[in-house]
């Protein structure tokens, strides 16, 4: 028996490999970097892709279209997407479940308008398994990673609105930004010959971790209206700080500024009850690029939309309101290629349409959309991928 | 009740009702959510890097061998065997309480004669492999001395307490069974006295064979049979083993109703080797002292245990046997030595299958027990395995590794591929 005791010498140093592992893996167009940017969009704006964002009172972009609103109203929003993507022959599906817009707000007097919002600016949820050989220790290795990551970035806004002629509205918003990643990454080596075993050489790895992001903005706007003709809105967001924070908010792991945005729209009011619009904004993305592990680069983007919010058969009392419209931008997040550096911008292309209506003698109001949206990038590989997004907004009216 | 409640409705609100409730339902669907995208991969999941650290440590700080598992009696077979000045064992049978008394036709009547007395035991797999018979002696080996011990119990196995002898061969035992008549006289005088009988058997001397017996652990007990009537009608008595001493708490007497006895083994591996298995029934312990920056901050992928085998040289070196890895769960206030080696999880790690009379590096992975200790954290447990063959006390055969003593080529080591704590999920 020895029971001579002595710690424990290292025989060799530390020998430190580095294995591919799909630990952040996202398996879309759409869902890279902090993930993807719906749009703050209600599904009214949505349905006409996007065209009356800057005059929609119920869309958190414009403080001033608040202006609009016209009465105390609470929205609620749900937006599903069905998504298809197809590489190099193979097709994958995926469905998913989205809030994107919660609002609230009420009028103050003929001239003041306040609400609260809250939206998703970034949806990262996704998840994956794929198999790979892996050399570990000089043996083969036959690994199946499932990684997944769910949450989102969201943006809490306060708002004012103030029309202090009847032509003209002006705006202000407070954003206070938060949201989590909680993802997930589990590596287990499975026998060749049998998957269902596990290779008894190797342990599984498990690790997950939530990034928790903190940070805020401020954002104005303003809308000039010429009557029975149209309107001009312009609305700007100042990004300010924003930090993500890794585990139990212990340890800062990357800080950026939140990227600035400008919108501008221009809206035909001709038509009685009717609104024709187009809209340009350029956000700036990149100002995001402090928040990530290297190699992470936002772009910056445009995004164009044009559309219409019709007023079309009438049933009844009620008007029913046929919308329609078309989508044009970049998305912020490229493919990252296996050098680690991103790949070329993803373009997205949608064309949306919907109806709305009043019910309960006004007090609640119905909207429906439907948005089909297309993505490419000029990838080496043969790349398709399309969503369609069916949105529901319920408006009350209390 | 007014007429147009049931009056047909208008076909363009069926219509949108109707596309009401598609999209609805449309909506709901997406409740049921599927995020998996495994077949946008690898293009659309761009790999990305996790260190791997590989590090040989010679993290063993204590080793040990302890003999006597899994304890006397306490086996599921019995081992009798001879092989020259090599290997002797011993079977002990204990019939602490014969009856005196039989029933015949409702009436009761003391035994006065005993016309056959027969001990069966069933034979363990293996069975006989040899046709060549192996000659089983039994012996009165009844003591008033600590009969436990084979400096007691070995004295007992000469000519004038033979009370059996017989003939095993593949042939005299169709049914698995061995059978052995008893000397009927000895048995009487045992049964008038009110004695026990203890039986000790034996190869005859000089004889080389083996042969295994199930023991009472088994499930299967020997028995004893006595025909005490002349009367065929009468069925025999069959009487099970007992063990009445040792007697109080410091050892279980039924665990004594059978056991082996080593006689002799010459090859006993050396002090300072990890021995595993044996009719001795040796078992090894390691216990680390492992970085904790690797096990309790990391994730340990793979742990690797080198030893290094030297051959085991006596009977029945030519066998197979398995190694199993164990995690103690002793905690550190147990301070009995022998104690932890019986505090054992379930085998954990894999199992290595080893010829006793090789030599050379063996591995076992051990990633498992890693991880477990991690999960246990560092309070209390020890962080020790316990490697054992499941034949200890059956076969004499043994595993032997060098120890933490041996020249540094040769001691057990570990080695750990481990992924250090990283931050993960980070855009």
């Amino acid at each position: 028996m020895r029971l001579q005791l002595r710690h424990a010498a290292y025989v060799a140093a530390a020998v430190a490999v580095l294995i591919p592992l799909r630990g952040y893996a996202q398996g879309s167009l759409a869902v890279q970097g902090v993930g993807y940017p719906p749009g703050q969009f209600s599904t009214r704006t949505g349905s006409t892709g996007g065209a009356l964002a800057e005059i929609d009172p119920l869309s958190p972009i414009n403080p001033a279209a608040l202006g609009n609103l016209g009465t105390t109203t609470i929205y609620f929003q749900a937006e599903p997407e069905y998504r298809r993507v197809e590489v190099g022959g193979l097709t994958t599906k995926t469905s998913q479940s989205r809030f994107p817009v919660m609002s609230g707000g009420f009028t103050m007097g003929s001239r003041w308008a306040a609400g609260l919002s809250f939206s998703t600016i970034a949806d990262r949820t996704w998840q994956n398994a794929v198999e790979s050989i892996e050399v570990i220790g000089g043996e083969a290795a036959h690994a199946i990673d499932t990684t997944r990551s769910r949450g989102a970035i969201n943006d809490t806004r306060f708002a004012l609105a103030y029309a202090p002629i009847s032509w003209l509205q002006v705006g202000v918003g407070f954003h206070a930004f938060s949201g989590q990643n909680q993802v997930r990454l589990k590596r287990v080596f499975v026998d060749p010959d049998d998957p269902t075993a596990l290779d008894p050489r190797f342990a599984v790895f498990a690790d997950s971790n939530v990034i928790s992001y903190g940070g805020n903005a401020i954002s104005a706007g303003i809308e000039a209206r010429a009557q029975g003709l149209g309107s001009l809105a312009i609305s700007y967001r100042a990004g300010g700080r924003i930090s993500a924070e890794s585990g139990a908010g212990d340890s800062v792991i990357g800080r950026a500024n939140l990227p600035d945005r400008l919108g501008i729209s221009l809206a035909y009011l001709g038509i009685a009850r009717s609104a024709i619009a187009v809209r340009a904004a350029r956000e700036s993305w990149s100002e995001l690029n402090g928040i990530g592990q290297q190699g992470f680069r936002a772009r910056d983007t445009w995004d164009y939309s044009v559309g219409g919010d019709i007023a079309g058969p009438r049933f009844g009392p009620r008007v029913l309101m046929l919308r329609v419209g078309a989508r044009w931008r970049d998305l912020p997040f490229a493919v990252v290629g296996p050098d680690g550096l991103p790949g070329p911008t993803v373009r997205e292309t949608s064309i949306a349409g919907g109806i709305g209506t009043l019910l309960a003698n006004g007090r609640t109001a119905l909207d429906l959309g439907v948005i089909r949206a297309s993505r490419t990038a000029d990838l080496a590989a043969d790349v398709s991928e399309r969503s369609w997004f069916l949105s529901i907004g319920l408006t009350v009216r209390p | 009740m007014p007429s147009r409640l049931f009056s047909r409705p208008r076909g363009a609100p069926v219509r949108a009702v109707g596309a009401l409730l598609l999209f609805a339902v449309a909506a709901l669907a997406a409740c049921t959510e599927d995020f998996d995208s495994s077949e946008a991969c690898p293009l659309l999941c761009p790999p990305q890097s996790v260190q791997l650290r590989d590090t040989l440590v010679e993290g063993v700080v204590f080793d040990t061998a302890l003999s006597g598992f899994p304890g006397l009696g306490a086996a599921n077979a019995l081992y009798l065997g001879q092989s020259g000045d090599s290997l002797d064992t011993r079977v002990i049978i204990r019939f602490d309480q014969l009856p005196t008394r039989f029933i015949s036709g409702g009436v009761d009547s003391a035994i006065t004669r005993v016309d056959t007395a027969t001990l069966s035991l069933r034979l363990a797999f293996p069975l006989l492999a040899s046709a060549t018979p192996l000659e089983v002696e039994a012996y009165d080996v009844d003591t008033t001395a600590t009969d436990t011990l084979p400096q007691t119990l070995l004295p007992l196995f000469r000519p004038d307490r033979l009370i059996g002898s017989t003939f095993l061969t593949p042939a005299s035992a169709p049914d698995s069974t061995f059978r052995m008549f008893l000397d009927t006289g000895f048995v009487r005088r045992v049964i008038a006295d009110s004695a026990r009988l203890r039986i000790g058997l034996r190869l005859r001397e000089g004889t080389s064979g083996q042969v295994y017996f199930l023991s009472v652990e088994s499930g299967v007990d020997p028995i004893l049979s006595l025909r005490v009537s002349p009367d065929t009608t009468v069925a025999p008595l069959t009487v099970a083993t007992l063990s009445t001493t040792p007697e109080g708490p410091s050892f279980p007497a039924t665990q004594l109703r059978d056991y082996i006895v080593i006689a002799r083994q010459t090859a006993t591996a050396p002090p300072s080797a990890l021995a595993l298995g044996g009719l001795g029934g040796s078992r090894s312990m390691l216990r680390f002292d492992l970085p904790a920056h690797i096990v309790d901050s990391s994730t340990v992928v793979r742990a690797t245990l080198d030893l290094t085998q030297f051959p085991y040289r006596g009977f029945g070196s030519g066998d197979t046997l398995s190694v199993f890895a164990h995690l103690t769960l002793g905690t550190q206030t147990v301070t009995d030595l022998r104690r932890m080696f019986t505090l054992l999880s379930a085998p954990a790690g894999d199992t290595l299958r080893i010829v006793a009379a090789d030599s050379g590096q063996r591995s076992m992975e051990l990633a498992g027990l890693i991880a477990a200790w991690r999960n246990a954290g560092t309070e209390g447990q020890v962080r020790a395995i316990i490697l054992r063959v499941p034949t200890e006390g059956l076969l004499p055969a043994e595993v032997r590794f060098f120890s933490r003593e041996a020249p540094e080529a040769l001691r057990p080591r570990l080695r750990l591929i481990y992924v250090p704590r990283t931050t993960i999920g980070q855009p």
